[in-house]
């Protein structure tokens, strides 16, 4: 990974680097935003707008969002694979993101979602899963800022 | 390269333990000024096991005569570059030596390079913090 031709790029290269660096950075700010407002609402929040109206939207935009991130990720990541794969922060930040992809698979997968997205009251379930994914994502946010210190 | 961490399940107690191991070393905010390392210059030698040159910021990975692997610090991309020290001026298993500010925390194996030899050759990353030479 470390030999692809990208990789050498981005290593030769301060202003692709930083380039690519902040493309992660708007990814992230879309998946975050866009899905702290959903699972805010799914807590409570914005009681006038109906989960039917923001939920689809949203959840496009952090999906949207997060292959951004993940693909500008990759990027930065083969720049020094080694030393990322043996960072405790980066693992942490992995798992994190694992966790989140996973809490939104089961979420989606459950009928509860489906009646929320219908107009029914929003389940506890699905308020809890509304909470793991602020914590998850919020979570791998604090541990990716963290790789930095580790290095 | 020596990988100590290989595993790919990352249970709970690991997470934490990851957390905690970032949030202690907390008072290292890596590369930035000088705050978090010693005044007293350090020489540390070993051998090179790996060669980072490029943004955000290059490094070396050496393995001190005990065995203990350290992160040294080089300069930013720019400072690095105008050292004369590049991707090409050392490889893995060369022997260098480093001198610089090694971290306050005696727990952290950290050392910010003022001017590393290699292959015989000097390269001077902050010559006017040169000291004792």
């Amino acid at each position: 990974m470390a030999g692809w031709p990208a990789a050498a790029f981005l290593r030769g290269s301060v202003a692709a680097y930083a380039l690519v660096n902040a493309a992660h950075i708007m990814g992230i700010g879309l998946l975050f935003g866009a899905i702290a407002t959903l699972d805010l609402r799914l807590l409570g929040a914005f009681p006038g707008h109906p989960v039917a109206h923001l939920g689809p939207p949203l959840r496009r935009a952090a999906a949207g969002g997060l292959a951004l991130a993940a693909g500008t990720g990759l990027l930065l990541f083969t720049t020094r694979p080694l030393a990322y794969a043996a960072n405790p922060a980066f693992l942490a930040k992995l798992g994190l993101v694992a966790f989140g992809l996973l809490n939104v698979a089961l979420l989606t997968r459950g009928r509860h979602w489906r009646a929320a997205l219908a107009g029914a009251p929003v389940h506890p379930a699905v308020q809890g899963a509304a909470l793991a994914s602020l914590l998850a994502w919020a979570g791998a946010i604090l541990a990716g800022r963290w790789i930095g210190f580790l290095q | 390269m020596g990988l100590h961490r290989t595993g790919t399940r990352l249970g709970a107690a690991r997470l934490a333990l990851a957390l905690a191991l970032a949030l202690g070393s907390a008072g290292a905010a890596a590369h930035h000024g000088w705050s978090w390392a010693e005044g007293e210059q350090t020489e540390l030698r070993g051998t090179i096991r790996e060669v980072y040159v490029g943004p955000p910021h290059p490094t070396l990975r050496v393995e001190a005569a005990d065995g203990r692997i350290w992160t040294v610090e080089l300069g930013n991309p720019r400072l690095t570059a105008n050292s004369g020290f590049t991707t090409e001026s050392a490889r893995a298993g060369e022997a260098v030596t480093a001198l610089g500010n090694r971290s306050r925390n005696p727990e952290e194996r950290r050392l910010k390079a003022v001017r590393i030899t290699v292959r015989d050759r000097t390269y001077d990353i902050y010559p006017d913090r040169i000291r004792g030479s």
